[in-house]
């Protein structure tokens, strides 16, 4: 009997000391089997819990990082059609679609200030905030593929505006 | 590895280029205009023996540790790459409105004070400064 089944069998928690000088057989999903030190076999589950810890944290901050963008967009409604957020080389790209054709200089500040802000209050999510003329539509597949992106500010494209 | 004043002769070159610019070509304005910002920025790095390998590596210096440079870099990055890949987003106008006339500027300023500035002196390691054991 494994003791697994052992530990199925009795319902007891399988104890491991750290200081126990004895081997432990491990069985992975893929029905592979190694042998550690329990010293090993606790510093793993340790990892492992610190791992699933930190992505957790990730995924809220980069949560935060979403809703800190739609906000800001929302505060500048008056320019902003739509806004994406796509993995680029080295980050994330935030792309601040802007009403018309022409790239706003008189804009160019707010957009800075964002991408400052990404900086400082994510600096586990690196990112670059950049504005792009909405027209033509066609003209962002240049930057990025907004159908691969998350949209996290207005309308997605082409929609009637009754949604 | 380029030094200072490679990178200063370099954005002087680009300097005299961009008076020859027609405005038949405000994509080629915007592109030697951040081209002369690349050599300014690279010369501040160069004096502060801090060297980037790549766009995203010289975004995120300016970004983290020259935020007055980058506030004036980072249009003039995001124009030159939309002129690149865009058509008639900028016009000639506009760019030597803001471009030559506004970012650059301020960015050429702002080099020319950090490079005027007395440089950091080095830490030196001397034999006295050894730890005894």
């Amino acid at each position: 009997m494994t003791a697994t089944k052992r530990h199925e069998a009795t319902e007891q928690p399988l104890r491991l000391h750290f200081q126990d000088a004895r081997k432990v057989l491990v069985e992975g999903d893929q029905e592979d089997r190694f042998v550690t030190t329990v010293r090993e076999a606790v510093r793993a589950c340790r990892l492992a819990e610190d791992g699933a810890a930190k992505a957790e944290q990730f995924q809220a901050e980069f949560k935060e990082f979403l809703g800190h963008v739609n906000a800001w967009c929302i505060r500048h409604a008056d320019k902003i059609i739509r806004a994406y957020v796509a993995p680029g080389m080295h980050g994330m790209e935030v792309f601040v679609v802007t009403n018309g054709d022409a790239f706003m200089f008189d804009f160019e500040a707010q957009v800075t200030a964002l991408d400052l802000e990404l900086v400082d209050a994510f600096p586990n999510w690196p990112a670059h905030v950049m504005q792009l003329p909405g027209e033509p539509d066609e003209s962002l597949e240049s930057f990025f593929t907004p159908r691969r992106a998350l949209q996290v500010y207005g309308q997605r494209a082409g929609a009637s505006p009754q949604g | 590895m380029a030094n200072e004043q490679a990178h200063r002769l370099k954005a002087d070159q680009n300097r005299d280029f961009l008076r020859t610019i027609g405005d038949g070509y405000a994509d080629w304005l915007a592109v030697v205009a951040f081209y002369r910002a690349v050599h300014l920025v690279e010369a501040v790095f160069a004096r502060d023996s801090i060297h980037s390998t790549d766009h995203n590596g010289r975004n995120n210096l300016l970004k983290r540790s020259y935020k007055p440079l980058w506030a004036e870099f980072k249009p003039l990055f995001d124009s030159s790459r939309l002129a690149r890949y865009s058509e008639k987003c900028i016009s000639s106008r506009e760019a030597r409105e803001n471009l030559l006339g506004k970012h650059l500027p301020a960015l050429e300023a702002h080099v020319e004070a950090l490079l005027a500035a007395p440089t950091k002196p080095k830490p030196v390691t001397h034999p006295s400064h050894k730890k005894h054991r």
